[in-house]
């Protein structure tokens, strides 16, 4: 290696370069986008898997639209959804599919290996949080598609909620007069994403508190796909459940905030103060969620020899 | 052939064993594999209220279809191919190639043992479902119902058999498959009847599911226990399985065969 003498060279540096009290933390940021970028290089490696899981992503979506189809051409709605308000909801519910498959699954996955595998241990060396390194590692792009195609789905479904006048007779909140979903649309819009984040979070403290039996439970290793078919539950309306399962939904395992949150906020359903509530419940399961992940890892012992 | 029956059976029995260690992850992967149909049960639940019958089916039928469904999907669905794939990729496939057992049939007989634990740990949940929803549950099973619905589910298991090791076998050529098992998953759950009883798809699915063999592995046993199938198309529909069955196991076991001559073991 050359080394090139400049007019600095050696001489001692004259003050040192004021740095803001928050740099330490940029290393987070820093180091989500370091692995999101290395993840998609190592994904572009097997392009078939790639393609064919994106393809899948977008196959499963189609499926479950047909499946709501099959009922709306029968029913017209389903529990005072109608066609319209379910295309936002159910596009809401991929779009949060698509992101939680996207960052939250394949590190839920990779945590439960590395506690089987004790791997955990070397992870715990490291100079950064290891909830924070855990939960942004392993990326996976393959179902962003889905993504789109919810964002599509929400676009359907609002535009003809619009078009119907706020979604007829099924809808019955005074709030989707024409006139009020015309005049508020920032704030539907500010409440829908502000309450999209707080069921993102959510669903990634629910998520790892799922995971986290594998401290104890060790020989699990389906454990990372548990929530799975769990969150699917948000993928319908909430009052379709009967009542028992809806005050569990509301209340100890609040799926209602998922989907069906930030859907209601858009269609006009909710007030923006229940974004606000949304972002309450996030906060107090993220911190369960932080409480459990201490706990946990208190009673980790190491598998490796 | 006696001694190859007793080395399977043996290996069967210390694959139970190696399941027993590993129930809690048994338990896991039932709920994983079963969740899905018992939500879509409580859909239909509130989606009759009010309604007597949708696409010839009463609500009772309905939510006895998913719940039978849920149980001969769960029962009948191997998924060996995910660990073809991983002795393919890691190379431990050469280790079992030097062992005086056909590994293509050991993967059926331990997977089958899996399959077993995998249910009977989905059971306790399964059963407090059913009891939650025991006034919506018809049965009218004649002990010929029960014939065929037993035979239909074991030929079903055959067929998912040689599908999965079907498709396991490609990752001979393909290194990375999971995409391919993606693809194919979401095409079962459809066209199995799964996700709908086949006679609420829209006709041109259900024309192109007919020229399929998934219909066979979950529509056609449950619609046997519903005792919705007349007799002589009940008799066809066995005939069909056990065609599929064979034709499934024959190709993929020349496929297996045929993987295994170009098969270059990584690692040691």
């Amino acid at each position: 290696m050359r080394y090139r003498k400049t007019a600095t060279a050696g001489k001692p540096t004259s003050k040192p370069m004021w740095k803001p009290a928050f740099a330490p933390l940029l290393k987070y940021p820093r180091l989500a986008f370091r692995s999101a970028g290395l993840c998609l290089s190592r994904e572009m490696q097997y392009r078939l898997h790639f393609w064919g899981n994106t393809f899948a992503g977008v196959l499963w979506t189609g499926m479950y639209l047909v499946f709501i189809e099959v009922i709306l051409s029968h029913t017209g709605s389903i529990a005072g959804w109608d066609r319209p308000a379910m295309y936002v909801l159910y596009g809401t519910y991929m779009i949060l599919e698509a992101v939680a498959g996207m960052i939250i699954m394949p590190n839920m996955i990779k945590l439960t290996e590395y506690v089987r595998t004790g791997e955990l241990d070397l992870l715990l060396t490291k100079p950064i949080d290891t909830q924070f390194y855990l939960s942004v590692r392993h990326w996976e792009f393959a179902g962003t598609g889905r993504a789109l195609i919810g964002l599509t789905a929400v676009a359907y479904g609002l535009k003809h909620t619009l078009a119907s006048g706020g979604g007829g007779s099924v809808l019955p909140s005074p709030a989707l007069h024409p006139a009020t979903l015309a005049s508020p649309a920032i704030l539907s819009w500010l409440s829908y994403l502000v309450s999209l984040v707080a069921a993102f979070l959510l669903l990634y403290a629910l998520w790892l508190l799922s995971v986290l039996i594998i401290f104890w439970v060790i020989k699990a290793e389906g454990l990372g796909y548990l929530f799975v078919p769990i969150m699917q539950i948000a993928r319908y309306p909430i009052s379709a459940y009967p009542p028992l399962l809806q005050a569990a939904f509301r209340t100890v395992l609040p799926l209602a905030f998922v989907a069906a949150a930030p859907s209601s906020a858009l269609l006009g359903r909710a007030t923006p103060a229940g974004a606000l509530v949304s972002l309450v419940v996030a906060g107090l399961f993220l911190l369960i969620s932080r409480a459990g992940w201490l706990f946990a890892l208190r009673h980790y012992s190491s598998a490796s020899s | 052939m006696i001694s190859s029956g007793r080395k399977y059976l043996t290996a069967g029995l210390l694959s139970w064993q190696d399941c027993l260690a590993y129930r809690a992850n048994a338990a896991i992967w039932a709920l994983v594999d079963g969740c899905g149909s018992m939500v879509m049960a409580l859909i239909w639940l509130s989606v009759f209220r009010d309604r007597g019958e949708i696409g010839g089916y009463s609500l009772n039928q309905m939510i006895t279809y998913y719940l039978v469904a849920s149980a001969v999907s769960l029962l009948t669905t191997p998924h060996m191919e995910y660990n073809i794939i991983w002795e393919i990729r890691q190379g431990l496939l050469s280790g079992y190639l030097t062992r005086p057992a056909d590994r293509y049939t050991m993967h059926i007989v331990s997977e089958t043992v899996w399959q077993v634990m995998k249910f009977l740990m989905f059971l306790p949940s399964y059963l407090v479902v059913c009891w939650f929803l025991r006034r919506y549950i018809i049965i009218t099973l004649t002990p010929l119902n029960l014939l065929f619905f037993c035979s239909a589910v074991l030929l079903a298991y055959l067929i998912n058999c040689g599908m999965k090791m079907l498709l396991g076998s490609v990752a001979f050529w393909v290194t990375e498959t999971r995409g391919l098992f993606q693809v194919l998953e979401c095409l079962w759950g459809l066209l199995s009847g799964e996700i709908l009883p086949l006679s609420l798809l829209p006709i041109w699915l259900t024309v192109i599911g007919g020229f399929l063999p998934f219909k066979y592995v979950v529509w056609f046993p449950t619609e046997l226990f519903l005792d919705r199938v007349p007799v002589q198309e009940a008799v066809l529909g066995l005939g069909l399985q056990v065609c599929w069955a064979v034709v499934l196991l024959v190709v993929s076991r020349l496929v297996w065969m045929r993987g295994l001559a170009v098969y270059e073991g990584v690692g040691g």
